[in-house]
């Protein structure tokens, strides 16, 4: 029974490997066209300075820095996800390490690219190599992002080689030649005998044990490169593991809204990638966004109670100023989050008789309550300047917002996994915002420049947007190919249940 | 007290965090070390003894 | 050792801009357009500046109007933020106590400016460039640390720049003295800002020798230091308004 299973993943898992359909086509254009404007705007912005964003002084970091953190926190999915699991021995994170372990490779690696998009003269990277000083924070950071990149990427390999072993010995006639010469190249001399197995289990559960701390590490030293600066908002010992936090809560959405694409790509993966591993990631998810609220709020708290003449004021930006939107946003988005993770564990599956859990029912209440919000919002004369009216309109915004969320309970409940797949969305977004409401106030809010804002330019838009397509074309490729089911560790773990041993 | 900075050995570490190059050639033997243990360790695995003929598709249980 | 220190007395200051424009024509800074000056990109190694800085020039009421400036030249840390945050060295401290910038190593990766409590750092978001005949007029001084230039050079796209001190005019005055064959004394040299300054409100010289102007200076009771407690201890002193 164990052959026939063995069999049937090879066939789901490693044929789609050499079928290069429309839709593989079709979406690999998709991610080029995304990607090729940013692409041009950043020769551009190469030719003629990076006078073409809106970088200014004081504001002299911007949405490239932004993007820089956001992506080093996404790759943290496959630190958390796949060493902490593996030295856990939990089962259940067998099908997903594979993807876990790349997001951290291909994250770190876009990241890299932030760091030299935002350089004034990338031409000059080599110099951080030659002429570099150990006292500055920023050679701490490539340091600890190199060593991770190489570690990630050890680690990567290692759990692919039996896999790419097994694309090598099953090729179908059909392949071209240069794609079995990278097999055997990448797979070397692996033929799977006990002692190579014994040392690879040695050496994947080893690089684990080191993942973890030099992950944390790169987290913790990015949030350095703000808190070793004399710049009130930023002088903050909690930056460095509210950074870690915040990373693993991102990585874990990234993670999620990755396999859900990978099961929707391939129907096959479902037998895989089962409601279960939504379920279980949903608590990790769940605790983290616990731990994530209660850093926020002391980051606010501490700031906003001692009234330091310099803080205060970065701190009221956020909280009532330019940064509001973003800020109020941000907890906003968290809340939902959280809420559709959490929610469907407390109602059964049966249609409720409250009106407000029917989904049609709760939604278009919201609708009809935000669309006459948005109505007053437009009115020429604004009635949100008077003081009642801004509570009462906060209040209805907060009790509107909890509607939708009533309404919507009864679906999340049923749809487990686009449920978890919207949540990530939310997660993600607010997790860019949260980096973006750590680096602007204080950068907008220098000492002995007048306040000032940003607005990024085209150029910075379109440069992000084609950061997440590269992000995503280089996933798409990787997984065309390689399997991206470890199909080893899945066979290894079947065979454990159904107690064959060998 | 005297100031840390009259001793040699914190003269050293002075040296060390300052001199551009020298934190260089540090963050080169890290990587470097990084990838001389990976390059290792890959030739610990493949260096594994073959007197088996058989080969398994995952790890054989104990 | 020589360390240059500048006393700028804000009771004599009336602020003219005149140390401004005199810097911007030594040192050649490049002009920008009114719109890039306006989105922050002006690059004034020496900035004057209406007080208090956040929210706009406190003026008074009509008759008992009244407004405070103040003038900002780079502070030349004793313990800088922007040379300990620097990954090359590209900025650095030299020995007389002045922080200097190397243009041919500087990366551009913005860290000192972002570290600099006193945003007295710049970028060049562009080429620099002069209208018309003004490149003309540029400064032909050369300072050469290593092969790279430094000081008034044309900066190249992408880097960061920032006061000097006029440090080639330190090197002028020692070679000066050196091809006349006597010792160079420390008060041959002064930077273009306190030649110009209208109302004599700048002094300039060597902070060591304890018989010098600014060393008395430093020991008024006006003598303050700009955001003491940065801990960048700067250099640059103020004697108090008033």
């Amino acid at each position: 029974m164990l052959q026939t299973l063995a069999q049937h993943d090879r066939d789901e898992l490693i044929a789609p490997l050499y079928r290069f359909d429309r839709k593989f086509w079709g979406i690999v254009a998709f991610l080029a066209a995304i990607t090729a404007p940013g692409l041009l705007l950043y020769g551009r912005q190469l030719i003629v300075g990076l006078g073409v964003t809106d970088l200014n002084r004081p504001v002299f970091w911007g949405a490239y820095l932004v993007n820089f953190i956001f992506l080093i926190g996404i790759s943290m999915a496959g630190t958390v996800i796949s060493a902490t699991l593996i030295l856990l021995k939990v089962e259940w994170r067998r099908p997903i390490t594979r993807i876990a372990e790349s997001l951290t490779v291909f994250g770190l690696m876009t990241a890299g690219l932030q760091i030299i998009m935002d350089m004034g003269r990338p031409d000059r990277l080599l110099f951080t190599l030659i002429y570099g000083r150990l006292q500055a924070p920023l050679m701490w950071d490539i340091a600890s992002l190199t060593i991770y990149l190489l570690t990630a990427m050890f680690a990567l390999y290692l759990q692919l080689l039996p896999d790419i072993a097994i694309l090598r010995d099953t090729a179908p006639a059909a392949v071209p030649e240069w794609r079995r010469k990278l097999y055997k190249f990448l797979s070397f001399n692996w033929r799977g005998n006990k002692e190579q197995w014994e040392r690879l289990e040695k050496a994947i559960v080893t690089v684990s044990v080191f993942l973890i701390p030099i992950g944390i590490s790169l987290h913790t030293v990015t949030s350095w490169l703000f808190s070793t600066t004399v710049q009130p908002g930023w002088k903050s010992t909690i930056l460095g593991p509210y950074f870690v936090v915040g990373a693993i809560y991102s990585g874990l959405g990234l993670l999620i809204i990755a396999m859900s694409f990978a099961r929707v790509y391939n129907p096959h993966l479902k037998e895989y990638i089962t409601e279960k591993i939504y379920t279980n990631l949903g608590w990790i998810f769940i605790v983290m966004s616990g731990v994530w609220f209660y850093f926020t709020l002391n980051e606010t708290l501490v700031v906003t109670a001692e009234q330091e003449t310099l803080e205060f004021p970065i701190m009221a930006s956020k909280l009532f100023g330019q940064f509001s939107p973003a800020f109020w946003g941000m907890n906003a988005l968290m809340i939902a989050a959280t809420w559709m993770l959490l929610a469907p564990k407390f109602v059964s599956d049966k249609p409720s008789r409250n009106p407000l859990m029917k989904t049609p029912v709760g939604l278009s209440a919201a609708v009809i309550g935000l669309a006459i919000f948005s109505l007053l919002w437009l009115q020429p004369v604004s009635v949100f300047a008077d003081p009642v009216f801004q509570t009462v309109f906060i209040l209805a915004f907060v009790a509107l917002l909890f509607l939708a969320l009533l309404g919507v309970t009864k679906w999340l409940k049923t749809h487990l996994i686009p449920s978890s797949v919207i949540a990530s969305s939310f997660v993600l977004f607010g997790m860019w915002l949260e980096r973006w409401n750590i680096l602007m106030p204080t950068l907008t809010h220098a000492r002995l420049i007048p306040y000032t804002t940003y607005d990024p330019t085209l150029t910075e838009i379109a440069v992000t947007v084609s950061t997440l397509g590269i992000l995503t074309l280089i996933f798409v490729l990787f997984y065309k190919f390689f399997p991206s089911i470890s199909i080893w560790e899945v066979e290894e773990g079947r065979a454990r249940e159904l107690g064959a041993g060998d | 007290m005297n100031f840390p900075l009259e001793q040699p050995l914190f003269q050293f570490f002075y040296w060390l965090v300052n001199t551009p190059g020298a934190g260089a050639g540090i963050v080169a033997l890290l990587i470097g070390g990084a990838l001389l243990t990976f390059f290792l360790t890959l030739r610990w695995i493949f260096s594994a003894k073959s007197d088996e003929q058989e080969a398994h598709p995952y790890p054989p249980g104990q | 050792m020589t360390n240059w220190c500048m006393v700028i007395d804000l009771d004599k200051c009336v602020a003219c801009q005149a140390c401004s424009i005199a810097c911007r024509m030594e040192n050649n800074t490049p002009v920008v357009s009114p719109e890039e000056a306006k989105n922050g990109r002006a690059i004034r190694w020496n900035d004057v500046f209406p007080l208090p800085v956040h929210f706009g020039p406190d003026l008074g009421e009509y008759p008992n109007v009244k407004t405070h400036y103040q003038t900002r030249p780079c502070m030349h840390c004793k313990n800088a933020p922007c040379v300990k945050a620097c990954p090359v060295q590209a900025t650095y401290i030299d020995e007389e106590g002045i922080v200097r910038q190397n243009y041919n190593r500087c990366i551009g990766c913005r860290f000192c400016t972002v570290a600099c409590p006193y945003g007295v750092r710049y970028f060049n978001w562009y080429k620099p460039q002069w209208e018309g005949t003004l490149a003309e007029y540029r400064n032909p001084d050369q300072v050469r640390v290593n092969g790279s230039l430094e000081g008034p050079a044309v900066r190249p796209v992408g880097v960061v720049e920032k006061c000097t001190y006029c440090v080639h005019r330190l090197v002028k005055a020692r070679e000066q003295a050196a091809a006349e064959g006597r010792e160079f004394r420390a008060d041959e040299y002064v930077p273009a800002c306190v030649q110009t300054c209208t109302g004599k409100a700048r002094y300039f010289g060597d902070l060591d020798d304890p018989n010098s102007t600014v060393s008395q200076l430093s020991k008024s009771l006006r003598a303050v230091h700009l955001l003491e407690d940065s801990g960048a201890h700067p250099k640059t002193l103020y004697l108090s308004e008033g």
